[in-house]
């Protein structure tokens, strides 16, 4: 069985005619996990053992889960998701050996629905930047080129068909440019669309759950199964969720997308990437898309205050890790110093220097001229998307100002606190805007096209990429596993 | 707007972080240049904007105040770097 060939249906389809078929799955998935960990380091956990105890409870419960929606699909986690049954580090040395003791709410969700836990992708540590330099288990390589991050796990294990469709955080647009640097489909919803119990997040107010996969109807399938209101969340929409999969293949209105006029201000654009972008904006057009460049004047603060708003919820939700009730604890001889060899020797140099940027900002000095104005600024922003979302249908962008940065040379922003990959998907965040992102084809390695659409406006974003799917011979980017 | 050191070595305190000369040197410089990159913005006038704190246009969800079954304690202190079967021990709040 080719696993990356086969759609969540077909796969639900042969399970269904055939339960010996599991057997098959599941080794092929276990197969396919471990070249794609070999070669490029995508997981944290994987093990063939675990799959195969799911294939085997699968098997025993057939009969009562043939309607199940993701019976037999692979997922994978992001490694700051939690999981009862497997560790979650948070890419972190403080959390290698911790053992949740509970599942999150989308891992229950996805169980449930009979989709099999291929395993824990690699991260930044605590989910912090997309550079892919943070993980206490090193690095994860593209598979488009292994010289270059991947920038996390999770798109490097869609784009390989080592699973069907995986989850991670997204608190300035993570996810989203991981997506853009492998060449997949990722969304971030609304705030509140996907429950956050079990995240381990850094960014409460800006971070959220978004999902990647290699096509758009069985994003549509996941996005049903995965959204909606949940009791132990109180950030959670109480929100009807409408058929994705049905509204799809309705008509659709002539689409009216902005384009930002000073899109091309963002610091370490890409030459190519300028190039590509316009071309896109072309053939978009072509496809009866209607452009308008529109002035967004405070859009190109929004990585800025969302990087101030990052380290100081990092700042204060990274506080409980004391090394007292879980996690890494340091030598000392008494408590005070058990606090800060615990989580001097447990987080990386980068964390410690992000969550000492974030205190930095919280005090007297500087909390009014930055913290605050970022507060305010995010309050601006929000009103102006809003405004340009009322008229337009969406807001189009790059994804990120550059494709996947080398390894050895993380980021064109190396040794900076802010990420200049967040240019254009930190302002979805701060203003809690659901946003997609499409990849493209070009010579080199691929890059996104980003879409931002009104709150709860997720079905624009899916009609928008079906529509780019169809139209644009869009090929998946190649690489070697 | 220029930070000292001694500013960040409280900053460090109060994250219960300690940083090694090298970092603190490294921090130094990053916190300077992202202040620079950050002027821009400190200097437009928001005096009549209001701060958002969520993204969030709704009322918060809260479930009903209903007694629900907690951890097990045995499940609570199963990560503890240090416990027994039914406390968390830590080392002395006191310095000998």
């Amino acid at each position: 069985m080719e696993l990356p060939n086969s759609s969540i249906q077909q796969i639900k389809t042969k399970i269904n005619e055939n339960t010996s078929f599991l057997d098959e799955l599941g080794e092929s998935v276990s197969q396919r996990c471990s070249k794609v960990q070999k070669k490029l380091n995508a997981f944290i956990s994987f093990d063939p053992q675990f799959i195969a105890e799911q294939i085997e409870g699968i098997k025993n419960t057939v009969h009562n889960s043939k309607n199940l929606s993701l019976l037999g699909v692979p997922f994978a986690l992001a490694d700051n998701i939690s999981t009862s049954e497997q560790k979650t580090t948070c890419a972190s040395k403080f959390l290698a050996t911790y053992q949740p003791p509970f599942d999150a709410r989308v891992t229950s969700i996805l169980k449930a629905n009979g989709a099999i836990a291929a395993g824990k992708t690699n991260m930044n540590e605590f989910g912090v930047g997309c550079s892919g330099d943070s993980s206490y288990f090193k690095a994860v390589k593209n598979p488009c080129d292994t010289k270059h991050t991947s920038g996390n796990g999770a798109a490097a294990a869609v784009l390989t068909g080592a699973v069907k469709l995986s989850l991670a955080s997204d608190a300035l647009g993570e996810l989203r440019q991981a997506a853009s640097y492998c060449g997949v489909i990722a969304i971030k919803p609304t705030y509140g669309r996907i429950s956050r119990r079990g995240l381990l997040d850094y960014a409460s107010s800006l971070e959220q759950i978004g999902i990647i996969s290699n096509s758009t109807g069985e994003l549509a399938a996941v996005m049903e199964t995965l959204f909606g209101y949940d009791p132990e969340d109180v950030s959670t929409l109480d929100a009807k969720v409408p058929a994705y999969s049905l509204m799809l293949d309705k008509n659709t209105n002539k689409i009216h997308a902005a384009v930002p006029e000073d899109w091309s201000d963002a610091p370490y654009l890409q030459d190519h990437i300028k190039i590509l972008f316009q071309e896109q904006i072309n053939k978009l057009e072509d496809l009866g898309i209607k452009i308008d460049l529109i002035s967004l004047p405070h859009f190109r603060y929004a990585s800025t205050a969302a990087t101030i708003i990052s380290a100081v919820e990092a700042f204060s939700n990274l506080a409980n890790y004391d090394g007292i009730r879980f996690g890494y604890r340091g030598e000392a001889k008494h408590l005070q110093e058990m606090y800060t060899q615990t989580r001097s020797e447990g987080f990386s140099s980068k964390l410690k220097k992000f969550l000492t940027f974030g205190s930095l900002i919280s005090t007297a000095n500087y909390y009014h001229d930055y913290f605050l104005q970022s507060q305010k600024m995010r309050s601006l922003i929000t009103i102006e998307l809003d405004t340009c979302l009322q008229k337009y249908d969406l807001l189009l962008t790059p994804t990120t100002p550059f494709t996947a940065p080398k390894l050895d040379h993380p980021s064109p922003m190396n040794g900076e606190l802010a990420d200049p990959a967040g240019f254009y998907t930190a302002a979805a965040n701060l203003a809690g805007l659901p946003a997609l992102t499409f990849p493209v084809n070009g010579s080199g390695l691929p890059f996104g096209l980003h879409f931002m659409a009104k709150r709860e406006n997720e079905i624009e974003l899916l009609k928008t990429a079906l529509l780019l799917e169809k139209e644009i011979s869009f090929q998946k980017p190649e690489f070697d596993i | 707007m220029e930070t000292n050191t001694m500013e960040l070595k409280y900053a460090s305190l109060d994250a219960r972080i300690v940083l090694t000369e090298q970092e603190e040197k490294e921090l130094t410089e990053q916190v300077q240049k992202f202040l620079d990159m950050a002027a821009p913005m400190k200097k437009i006038n928001l005096a009549n904007i209001k701060p958002t704190y969520y993204g969030f246009t709704r009322q918060n969800n809260l479930r009903k105040d209903e007694v629900k079954p907690s951890l097990p304690l045995e499940t609570s202190l199963a990560n503890a770097p240090d416990a027994d079967d039914s406390c968390f021990h830590v080392p002395k709040i006191v310095e000998d």
